[in-house]
């Protein structure tokens, strides 16, 4: 809280560029270049939902769908959505269009280009999907399963698709391997500073930044006095 | 009225939500736990009406689909809604644990979810073929590992040295389990981030609500 | 159109497919049956167990798979819910993933022929799924009568014997977790760390480089990893099942993934080498 407070106040804070935000841009470009659609999935509805503790993934990758958007009302791409969470699907549908509205594009958006893929069937309609509508760049962001981190990108890079990724940490293994670029770790909620530059969202990045420095201090420290018999340390963490 | 009720509303039950949890981990007071407990079972219960709303859901969804006669994939959104309802009604009239509905579970989805996740293995090997090059050290090191881990999970490994799976188990829990625990660490505070943030109202996305309503751009307000 | 047929076939992509195809087939009809080194992490889940007995708490089954993950776990929860049985030992299935893990549950029960050697609502209760994801698990350490009022067939589980006098965490002996959702650490925040419930957790082997990490600090007791793990399992109890036939098929599949990943360095380094020429 200090430091959004700190970053209301006009205090200028340094992120360093995320690269993914980089390639999102990109690949919208280049989807544009070739005519072809510009893709965008967030992830599984086994895996998370949005009431759950993995929602704040799906948080944040609403937050770069809203980038996402917005590149295409501006460039002239067509967006396919697909969700996996019924209860994402209205908040979607009204970003997408308020976006759109916003951006001066309300005759480009297509309410069909938004579509709730079912449950057990969630990774193959998406593959099918894409493969059908031969896309041009491919972003997933959000909390993805098994099938999810290896089938949709590997056939998204199949079709000669960019592709770009931001998911748990478990997934990023994965995702490295059929990915251009991926957001790897912290990088998938800095996304949504690096690209938005709100007081709210960088100074929340530095209150982050800053806690990372505490929990390197205390996980040396406690290293150390642990090695040395002493384990005052691990007291603290029983309350 | 429609602003308090479509904004206001919904940030002072989370609000309220959030503070009773966050309390309740942290102070041992009695009226708190027993206010937190209902603030649980009532989040189960939603989360169950959930499941009405997704069924709900799919079919509008489909059904839009199905009277505009999308080209090519109206059939594909009827047959989506007749297995659902199908199921539905099957279920709720069986049971979960009944022969007749195990009978179906077991010979029809259970095969055709598997033959989906079957899929998964040829995926996985084109990626490792196509990208597990050693183009540096690091890469030469990561595939070095990546071979050693496998050998020492599999039986072939033992046979050629028994080495391997002590060697395995000592690279998952020593490096492996190292770096896991700083990524884990970091995202947790990311997490934290992002929960703090929609519990005091600062991030609304999750509302459909932008702060910001487009990169770079001067942010409005949502009337 | 046969020329077509050929080239598509013969398509880089789907050499490989067919290489494994092949090499899975052949193994799976002539298994070799090599040997199984049991790691310890198994062997930990094993011992507790078998130390447990008709006269301790009940253990809490969680039943989090899958339908498309069956192969893979429910030869681990098929393996381990016949060793409690042999040992006497009381369970009360659950589960917190999908809806479908009732139907699993019920599938377990069948495959392992729990009813001819229990008795229903004294020895095991089958709650089935319920819905609230982290929330309901913690609620269900906490108040387990208010979140599982009744089991699956409709029965309230305040008038089955077993698990009339369940309240909170304190009344199961331990949690034997059959995960591929990922919901471990849902376990082991709310009932493992908080309150001290030994949490033996099975994994799909993509999981296994996470788990390790909670098991080397001692908030995971024991884990077994994919279709290896329980393989491992049905050695140390005698009980072989479908994950011991399907490990030649894994050890074939592995080394298959490391020749071509050898082939495609060498290819790589060849083409290299030819243009650096």
């Amino acid at each position: 809280m200090l430091f959004i407070e700190l970053a209301k106040r006009g205090w200028k804070f340094e992120l360093r560029k995320i690269e993914g935000v980089t390639a999102m841009e990109e690949g919208v470009n280049r989807a544009v270049e070739m005519g072809r659609p510009v893709h965008w999935t967030e992830g599984h509805p086994f895996g998370s939902k949005l009431y759950d503790s993995n929602g704040p993934y799906l948080v944040a990758g609403l937050a770069i769908l809203n980038y996402v958007t917005a590149l295409c009302a501006r460039l002239k791409a067509r967006l396919l959505v697909n969700i996996g969470h019924t209860e994402l699907f209205p908040v979607v549908h009204e970003l997408v269009r308020y976006i759109y509205v916003a951006e001066g594009a309300a005759d480009r958006y297509v309410d069909d280009d938004i579509q709730l893929m079912p449950e057990q069937s969630y990774a193959i309609a998406v593959v099918g999907r894409m493969e059908r509508n031969s896309v041009g760049c491919h972003i997933q962001t959000g909390y993805f399963w098994s099938q999810d981190m290896v089938l949709v990108p590997e056939v998204a890079q199949g079709i000669g698709a960019i592709v770009v990724t931001g998911a748990q940490i478990d997934a990023v293994p994965y995702l490295i391997m059929y990915s251009s670029s991926v957001f790897i770790a912290d990088e998938f909620f800095a996304a949504a500073a690096d690209i938005t530059k709100d007081p709210t969202d960088v100074g929340g990045m530095m209150g982050c930044e800053w806690l990372k420095v505490v929990a390197m201090f205390l996980a040396l420290a406690g290293s150390i006095l642990v090695t040395l018999g002493n384990n005052v340390l691990l007291g603290l963490t029983n309350f | 009225m429609s602003a308090i009720v479509r904004q206001r509303l919904p940030l002072l039950i989370v609000l309220i939500s959030g503070l009773i949890m966050i309390g309740e981990f942290f102070f041992n007071v009695s009226g708190v736990a027993s206010v937190a407990a209902e603030v649980r079972f009532l989040a189960v219960t939603v989360a169950a009406t959930a499941m009405i709303v997704a069924a709900v859901s799919v079919t509008m969804n489909n059904l839009r689909n199905i009277l505009k006669r999308t080209k090519g994939q109206w059939p594909y959104h009827l047959w989506c809604v007749v297995l659902l309802w199908f199921w539905i009604i099957f279920g709720l009239y069986s049971g979960p644990t009944s022969e007749n509905y195990l009978w179906f579970f077991n010979n029809i989805l259970a095969a055709l979810y598997a033959s989906i996740l079957g899929i998964l293995v040829f995926s996985l090997f084109m990626g490792f073929y196509r990208s597990f090059r050693i183009r540096g050290i690091e890469s030469g090191i990561m595939i070095a590992s990546a071979f050693l881990v496998m050998l020492g999970s599999i039986t072939i490994g033992d046979l050629i040295w028994p080495g391997f799976a002590p060697l395995s188990q000592w690279i998952l829990a020593v490096p492996n389990a190292g770096a896991y625990r700083g990524l884990i660490i970091v995202m947790a505070i990311g997490l934290m981030a992002v929960a703090f943030k929609t519990i005091f109202g600062m991030d609304l996305s999750w509302m459909g609500i932008l702060r910001s309503v487009t990169a770079g751009k001067k942010k409005e307000k949502r009337p | 159109m046969m020329a077509d047929f050929k080239k598509t076939m013969l398509r880089g992509r789907n050499v490989i497919a067919w290489l494994l195809v092949i090499m899975m087939v052949v193994i799976y009809l002539r298994p070799v049956g090599l040997p199984l080194v049991v790691s310890p992490s198994v062997r930990c889940w094993y011992t507790a167990a078998s130390a447990m007995s008709n006269q301790s708490k009940p253990v809490l089954m969680v039943v989090d798979y899958t339908v498309g993950t069956i192969p893979e776990a429910q030869p681990a929860i098929t393996v381990v819910t016949k060793h409690l049985m042999e040992r006497g030992v009381a369970m009360v299935f659950v589960g917190s993933g999908v809806a479908d893990e009732t139907s699993l549950m019920q599938t377990v029960f069948n495959s392992v022929g729990i009813q001819k050697t229990y008795k229903y609502g004294v020895n095991y209760v089958g709650i089935g799924y319920i819905p609230g994801g982290e929330v309901a698990i913690a609620t269900l350490g906490l108040e387990f009568q208010h979140v599982a009022a009744t089991d699956a067939y409709g029965n309230p589980t305040a008038n089955l014997p077993l698990t009339k006098d369940i309240k909170s965490h304190s009344d199961f002996s331990a949690v034997f977790d059959f995960d591929t959702v990922g919901n471990y650490p849902l376990w082991i925040r709310n009932w493992a760390v908080p309150h001290k419930i030994p949490l033996y957790s099975f994994v799909d082997a993509s999981d296994m480089p996470m788990i390790t990490s909670y098991y080397s600090v001692g908030q995971v007791q024991g884990y077994m990893g994919g279709i290896p793990g329980a393989a491992q399992y049905e050695v140390l109890s005698g009980l072989p099942g479908d994950a011991l036939k399907s490990t030649d098929v894994l050890s074939i599949t592995h080394v298959t993934a490391m020749i071509l990943v050898v082939a495609g360095n060498i290819l790589y380094f060849t083409r290299r080498r030819d243009q650096k020429e």
